[in-house]
């Protein structure tokens, strides 16, 4: 065989090669992210909610909603921006939540980091804690709706919406309607 | 009988490599999103890999016909399509979504990709008859560039 046949057989099989390697990277990333981008708005939830009992008009109340992110996907994902309202259910208001919604509102909240997202690594979860403070002394309304128990219980709903970002893509994506409302009320934390 | 049909078998091997090498890094550069291992630019990619894939197949073939370089430079451009093809529906193939729509992919944007990877046949066919030219120019003049020269 002459060089130049040589020299092209070669080549062509270094390109298929080279190519190969690199499709294989693609596709596999690709699969990943597209699974992870179907599947994960059912893998989301607000798990736990902890409002402390208050005690006068102008205290500091923390309140902690705990989400859950699972992730069976081969890709990581990195949590970018939570965001939600946070409302305190007044059972003696039959209307639906968006009819009473402005009058039952406390305060938003949410996790918006600037560096370093929280991470969902491949086929695992995480449980992310998010606070949001209400000040009696600059927020009287909020902290009034806020205290308001039935049988010693409190009935917080939220409506959250979180933005992920495919791990080492420009992929961004967005899950709206997470949703979160006990029938059986939550304890106060304390 | 046995090297003519070794011959042809040796063909179509570098016929399947050449689609290989072109539709796998086209697929590649048309999914740059999903962070490859190095940054390609899809139209860089289907002139370039498609010319060198052509020329080297081109230069293997020095004693084909002319119509056989192009026949076969057709058949490796189709490969590399359908590779390109499986690319893009691999979600769907591998069962993880039922429809592309799922993950906000439009029809029209599908399209493009396909019609982008189309160019690479007439390219590779240029590269191809790049190749075969070569081929017949490096030749050892005893061997007239392996065409027959009795009517010369």
């Amino acid at each position: 065989m002459s060089w130049h046949r040589r020299f092209a057989a070669v080549a062509l099989v270094v390109l298929a090669v080279s190519g190969t390697i690199l499709w294989a990277h693609i596709v596999d990333r690709y699969v990943a992210a597209s699974d992870a981008r179907a599947t994960f708005w059912q893998n989301v939830g607000i798990v736990e909610v902890r409002v402390p009992t208050v005690t006068s008009p102008d205290q500091e109340v923390p309140v902690g909603v705990r989400f859950y992110f699972g992730n069976p996907s081969g890709i990581a994902l990195e949590i970018i921006q939570i965001s939600y309202r946070f409302y305190m259910d007044n059972l003696t208001d039959s209307r639906p939540l968006p009819d009473k919604a402005d009058d039952i509102f406390v305060a938003a909240g949410g996790y918006f980091p600037t560096t370093n997202p929280a991470v969902v690594g491949s086929r695992s979860s995480l449980d992310l804690w998010t606070n949001l403070t209400v000040r009696g002394a600059t927020q009287p309304e909020a902290i009034e709706r806020l205290n308001m128990t039935f049988n010693e219980n409190y009935y917080p709903i939220i409506d959250a919406d979180v933005v992920y970002r495919i791990h080492g893509t420009t992929i961004v994506d967005r899950v709206l309607g997470i949703f979160f409302q006990p029938s059986t009320g939550v304890p106060p934390s304390d | 009988m046995i090297e003519r049909l070794r011959r042809t078998l040796a063909d179509a091997f570098f016929i399947v490599l050449a689609a290989i090498a072109m539709g796998t890094f086209v697929g590649a550069a048309n999914f740059t999103d999903y962070g490859p291992l190095v940054a390609l630019d899809v139209g860089t990619v289907i002139i370039g890999v498609s010319l060198v894939a052509g020329v080297a197949l081109g230069l293997r073939m020095p004693d084909a016909e002319p119509q056989t370089v192009v026949l076969q430079a057709f058949a490796s451009g189709l490969g590399a399509i359908a590779i390109v093809m499986v690319t893009i529906f691999a979600p769907i193939l591998a069962g993880v979504v039922p429809s592309l729509e799922v993950l906000g992919s439009s029809g029209s944007a599908r399209i493009a990709f396909l019609f982008t990877a189309l160019f690479i046949v007439p390219i590779h066919v240029v590269g191809n008859v790049i190749g075969y030219a070569l081929s017949d120019f490096l030749a050892p003049s005893r061997f007239g560039g392996g065409r027959d020269t009795a009517g010369r």
